[in-house]
């Protein structure tokens, strides 16, 4: 009687769903485990067997190649050093890549849904054109069709030209001329002839004034200096430079910054109180360039008086003056006691090189370039979906409430757009992300690139490989994570959804136990 | 304006139409929508618009907020002519308040959001005036126990009366409907007529497009039938479904009652 019974118990335990699920899990990880111990344990045997075990001490040893675009890095440097170089320079393309990639594929998507044939159009075939090659051809054709060919160094693009700039009166017209014929012609009444041809006749009036030549005298001649250069070795940019006075300044960028948000807060405040609106990002943004500016000012006035200086390799500290007369300045320090708190480093052509700036080789402009463009075309596709996904009722909805179209656009279709781009939005970053490793085939140097040297020297393929997936996987998981933080804000609550977050969560089956236990 | 104005079958004796139809036409490409639709409404009315599906009821009612644009003729609201000029068309937008056939909640805002937003957004009143207002409009429409929920997590019935509240918020001189129980279930359609039961009895100067004939007997001021974009015929509830002198409105009626 109780033997059956104890069996009948067993059974319905046994045959219970939950029972059958939890074995089930449990058989899965024995299964995973096995596997990955057993290929891991041949895979070392047959290493070892081979004498290439991998391990990680090669890192420390002397390098003994030369890296392009590396900083600091010298041949003497370690193999550690040489894969931060790497890294870094993978991060250059992906971090820069990723913001231009959403700006361009942002605006893309909005001429998708244009309503002007032309625009849509352009913007349509620069989708098909991009997304239906392959990345790999695209690099090639940056690189090879518009980057190599671009002038010899020693005829480098000047922006602006080098020497004398003549501006003509005529832009001055341009700009002047245009917007009084644009306001005047909207001062007149509707539906007259005189509105209609105003523009016409405006713009006739220049036509004839230009075909005349009669202003294209000069307004002003400009003696300028070149501050970028393009070439086929690249493209050489200004760069800031902080001087040993950037620590006070940041001071006061950080005062700005706190009281340009405390007056947003506040004038956010005050809408909610009195209904005003006010344009409280601007407000904001003008306290923030006033201290910014105040400080500036303040900080530049004061002369600099010490400098830090080395003398037969001890530092001592001098009066700038006298180190200027000792010529222990070199250039570099000589910016670094400027009296302003930012000096701007403008490239230079030196020889067959740029020299200072901020210097964009060729392969990194290509690789960017490609990464940036490819992926726009996706990210196009992703926001006109996105603007498409939100019901045309919620516009009708939003129109006969009386919204004006800027508050239709910015309260009502993006918070739901937003809530269909990110997920496949953050797909585009992590390819971004993973397709930067074919900065191989142009040979820039890049984590990969930098790493296959490393394994060719040391035939450390195991631990190099290792190391790359690791690269590789973190910045993908960094990624993942933000935009998981950043979509967890747009989900939309329907009754299936737990208001709040994790901890919200918790709190409430705390709430629920306690009130379990007073009962 | 809100009273009532004094109303004998349906037309209004001594005050100004709020809303003036004059020979309204649209056309959708080819198809002629809107035939020399001539209309007026005065303040306080409620107007039942029935007919046929594609006979230009709700083109008609989307003209007045501009939703669609007529093509022929004109519309004046509230002593301002409908043009093309933006000004023009916000200030009517004002005034109008609408409720559709989908509800069209925002589904990101919580029922409070969704009701305050357009209130401090357009008529730039300050945060606790509008929550006030909205706190008052929702217990008017029996959901005040709904107001931190989001529209996803309601019925249909309960999003409808948001929905009422939302464009009541705005303080409307109109309340346009266009279908409004139509995407309800049988037992939610009640909750809903009642609350603009409650509504045109206020007084408020209402425009219903509805297939509920029961509403439009009881609450109607005055019943337009639509058909082929034209007005057919147009009267009192009694007159209208008791004494239907037009053919069309004869067959539509013996085919719905």
């Amino acid at each position: 009687m109780s033997d059956s019974n104890l069996l009948k118990r067993l059974a319905s335990f046994l045959l219970d769903v939950r029972t059958i699920a939890a074995l089930l899990q449990i058989a899965f990880i024995i299964v995973v485990v096995a596997v990955v111990v057993s290929v891991g344990d041949s895979m070392f045997d047959e290493l070892r067997r081979r004498n290439i075990s991998p391990t990680f001490n090669f890192l420390n040893n002397r390098a003994g190649f030369d890296l392009a675009d590396s900083g600091d890095y010298t041949a003497n440097a370690t193999y550690r050093d040489a894969f931060m170089v790497g890294v870094r320079n993978t991060l250059r393309v992906v971090v820069v890549g990723l913001v231009l990639t959403t700006i361009l594929g942002t605006i893309v998507g909005i001429c998708l849904l244009s309503h002007n044939w032309l625009v849509r159009n352009i913007a349509r075939i620069y989708v098909e054109i991009l997304r239906n090659t392959p990345l790999l051809v695209q690099i090639f054709v940056w690189f090879y069709i518009v980057i190599l060919p671009m002038p010899r160094i020693q005829e480098s693009i000047e922006l602006p030209p080098d020497g004398i700039t003549v501006i003509p009166v005529r832009w001055l017209l341009f700009v002047v001329f245009i917007p009084l014929l644009v306001w005047f012609t909207h001062r007149l009444p509707e539906d007259t002839l005189a509105r209609m041809f105003a523009p016409i006749a405006g713009v006739a009036l220049l036509i004839v004034a230009e075909m005349l030549n009669l202003f294209s005298m000069p307004l002003l001649q400009l003696e300028l200096q070149p501050i970028a250069f393009i070439s086929n070795r690249g493209v050489a940019l200004p760069a800031p430079v902080a001087t040993a006075r950037f620590n006070e300044w940041l001071i006061f960028l950080i005062a700005g910054f706190a009281l340009a948000l405390g007056l947003w807060w506040f004038l956010r405040r005050r809408t909610e109180q009195t209904g005003r609106r006010y344009p409280s990002l601007l407000y904001g943004l003008l306290v923030f360039v006033i201290v910014a500016g105040a400080g500036w000012l303040v900080i530049s006035s004061r002369p600099v008086d010490t400098a830090l200086v080395t003398v037969d390799g001890e530092v001592v500290e001098m009066p700038l003056e006298q180190a200027r007369e000792e010529n222990l300045l070199t250039p570099e320090l000589e910016r670094y006691y400027e009296p302003t708190p930012l000096t701007i480093n403008l490239p230079r052509r030196a020889g067959l090189r740029y020299a200072d700036g901020m210097i964009l080789l060729p392969e990194y402009t290509a690789l960017l370039l490609a990464l940036v463009v490819y992926t726009s075309a996706f990210v196009a596709e992703i926001v006109r979906a996105g603007i498409q996904a939100v019901p045309h009722g919620q516009i009708e909805a939003g129109r006969a409430l009386g919204f004006n179209y800027v508050d239709l656009l910015r309260l009502i279709i993006l918070p739901q757009a937003l809530r269909v781009i990110i997920p496949p939005l953050g797909n585009q970053y992590l390819n971004l992300a993973k397709n930067s490793s074919l900065a191989i085939a142009i040979s820039y140097t890049d984590v990969f690139q930098v790493t296959g040297t490393i394994i060719n020297q040391t035939g450390q393929s195991v631990s190099g490989i290792l190391m790359v997936m690791a690269t590789y996987l973190i910045l993908s998981l960094v990624i993942a994570a933000l935009m998981n933080v950043i979509n967890s804000r747009f989900q939309l609550k329907t009754s299936r959804t737990n208001t709040g977050g994790p901890l919200a969560r918790l709190r409430a089956r705390f709430a629920r136990r306690a009130s379990a236990v007073t009962r | 304006m809100v009273d009532a104005a004094p109303v004998a079958n349906g037309v209004s004796t001594n005050t100004e139409p709020i809303i003036r139809c004059i020979n309204v036409n649209k056309w959708f490409g080819e198809f002629h929508v809107l035939r020399d639709i001539t209309v007026d409404i005065y303040p306080g009315e409620v107007v039942v618009i029935i007919g046929p599906s594609g006979s230009g009821k709700s083109t008609f009612i989307r003209c007045i907020n501009r939703l669609e644009e007529h093509q022929e003729g004109k519309i004046i609201v509230d002593g301002i002519e409908l043009s093309h000029d933006v000004r023009n068309i916000a200030a009517i937008r004002r005034e109008i308040g609408m409720v559709f056939q989908q509800f069209n909640l925002f589904p990101h805002l919580s029922v409070l959001q969704n009701i305050m937003l357009a209130p401090m957004k357009v008529r730039n009143w300050k945060k606790d005036r509008a929550e006030a207002k909205a706190r008052e409009l929702l217990e008017r429409v029996g959901i005040p126990e709904q107001c931190d929920k989001y529209p996803g997590q309601l019925s249909g019935g309960q999003q409808q009366r948001v929905a009422i509240a939302r464009a009541l918020a705005m303080e409307p001189k109109i309340m346009l409907f266009d279908e409004p129980t139509s995407a309800l279930d049988p037992e939610m359609i009640k909750e809903v007529l009642d609350v603009m039961k409650e509504l045109a009895l206020s007084g408020m100067t209402m425009i219903v497009v509805t297939h509920e004939m029961g509403f439009a007997r009881e609450v109607a001021d005055r019943v337009l039938f639509f058909d082929q974009g034209r007005i057919v015929e147009q009267g009192t509830p009694e007159h209208f479904f008791q004494n239907a002198q037009h053919p069309r409105t004869q067959l539509f009626l013996s085919q719905i009652l």
